[in-house]
């Protein structure tokens, strides 16, 4: 069985050769070891294109389209890069693909975010959680403050968009994003720094309060 | 996958200025998190929506039959069955069980045998000949067959002692 205990794009060294044969069987087109790849990577597959689309019903159906085109393309996979790299490369252009055509579909549903704006204190958005907060007015402004946040994120352009959640969301290295990207690692250095420069403006226009 | 830097700023330049950046931004980056880690409810299964798209892409050459569209095989299954079969065969053993017991005795001696002498002369056959009948007898046609030729008796007259020749 094709399992990994780490992180799924920590790959120990022990494992490459256990990796190799694994893609030689999805070479093979090996209909068991698609099912054990789908098992092992749907979970963060599902959640970083939930992540980059926003909603399940779309991120339901792009976590399947990225498998099927992961079982179209294996072929092709030359082993350069790892494969979780390679379908993480797959899954943000596909999210790609489908962003800008649901922005064309939904262009004038959009909801706009200073409608969102009720004023509420960032300060109240760190690490709010259930258990921490002893006042409810407190966690529903920290869910309010979370909530422009996430509006933020989808109103910004989807090449910034991608690498700020790649980094700051899903913790993957410059070198893996530069990978993923196809970009070199100071571009996405400075990618990073104006995508949160641009998400910091916005989140801020519309709280009105400054992020220290 | 092209390299996209020609519209990005001089990313050398600022990597020294980025580095600390992480920590400068943690504020946003901790906000980022929060506001996107809410999304970790249970995730779909992929699996079924990703056998079945292959399935019709594919035209039924991947995942047609049952076995390849489970996730792990059906050991449950073979082990159900077999205990199933197992309770049957000792649910007839025990209800027929009891039926079963010694054979009932049955006399197997020979029944004895009686040897029929053969006829002798003037004794009555065992076996009587059927009288001959009209219906049995073929009706003359009015014009017999030419080639029909005189059939023969029906039975060779048997053979008596007194008849034949004794040979000396």
């Amino acid at each position: 069985m094709y399992r990994f205990t780490e992180l799924w794009w920590d790959v120990p060294e022990q494992n490459e050769t256990a990796e190799k044969r694994f893609i030689e069987r999805l070479k093979a087109h090996d209909e068991r070891a698609f099912n054990e790849l789908v098992e092992t990577y749907e979970a963060r597959v599902f959640r970083l294109v939930f992540r980059m689309l926003g909603r399940r019903d779309e991120a339901e159906d792009m976590a399947q389209e990225v498998f099927v085109q992961v079982f179209k393309a294996v072929s092709t996979f030359r082993g350069d890069s790892k494969l979780s790299t390679w379908i993480y490369r797959i899954s943000v252009n596909l999210c790609k693909n489908r962003t800008k055509y649901l922005a064309r579909r939904y262009a004038d549903a959009q909801e706009e975010l200073e409608t969102h704006a009720e004023r509420a204190p960032l300060s109240e958005a760190k690490g709010v959680t259930y258990g921490d907060v002893a006042r409810p007015d407190h966690l529903v402004e920290g869910f309010q403050a979370e909530h422009i946040v996430k509006l933020a994120i989808s109103e910004l352009e989807p090449d910034f968009r991608d690498v700020l959640i790649l980094r700051d969301v899903e913790d993957l290295t410059y070198e893996e994003i530069g990978q993923i990207t196809g970009l070199a690692e100071g571009t996405v250095k400075s990618r990073i720094h104006r995508a949160r420069a641009m998400l910091k403006a916005k989140v801020e226009r519309a709280m009105g309060e400054k992020i220290r | 996958m092209t390299q996209k830097d020609d519209s990005e700023p001089k990313a050398e330049d600022q990597n020294e200025s980025i580095d600390t950046m992480d920590s400068v931004d943690d504020e946003m980056r901790s906000l980022l998190k929060s506001a996107l880690k809410e999304d970790d409810a249970p995730p779909p299964k992929v699996l079924e929506g990703f056998q079945r798209k292959v399935r019709a892409r594919s035209g039924g050459k991947f995942y047609d039959e049952g076995w390849s569209t489970s996730r792990e095989p059906p050991v449950s299954m073979f082990l159900i069955t077999s205990l199933v079969m197992l309770g049957v065969v000792f649910a007839v053993y025990a209800v027929l069980g009891p039926l079963s017991g010694r054979p009932a005795p049955v006399d197997n001696n020979p029944a004895p045998i009686n040897v029929l002498s053969p006829p002798q002369m003037g004794q009555k056959e065992l076996i009587p000949k059927p009288p001959p009948s009209a219906s049995a007898a073929p009706a003359p046609s009015a014009a017999p067959a030419p080639s029909a030729a005189p059939a023969p008796s029906a039975a060779p007259a048997p053979v008596t002692g007194s008849s034949a020749p004794a040979r000396k």
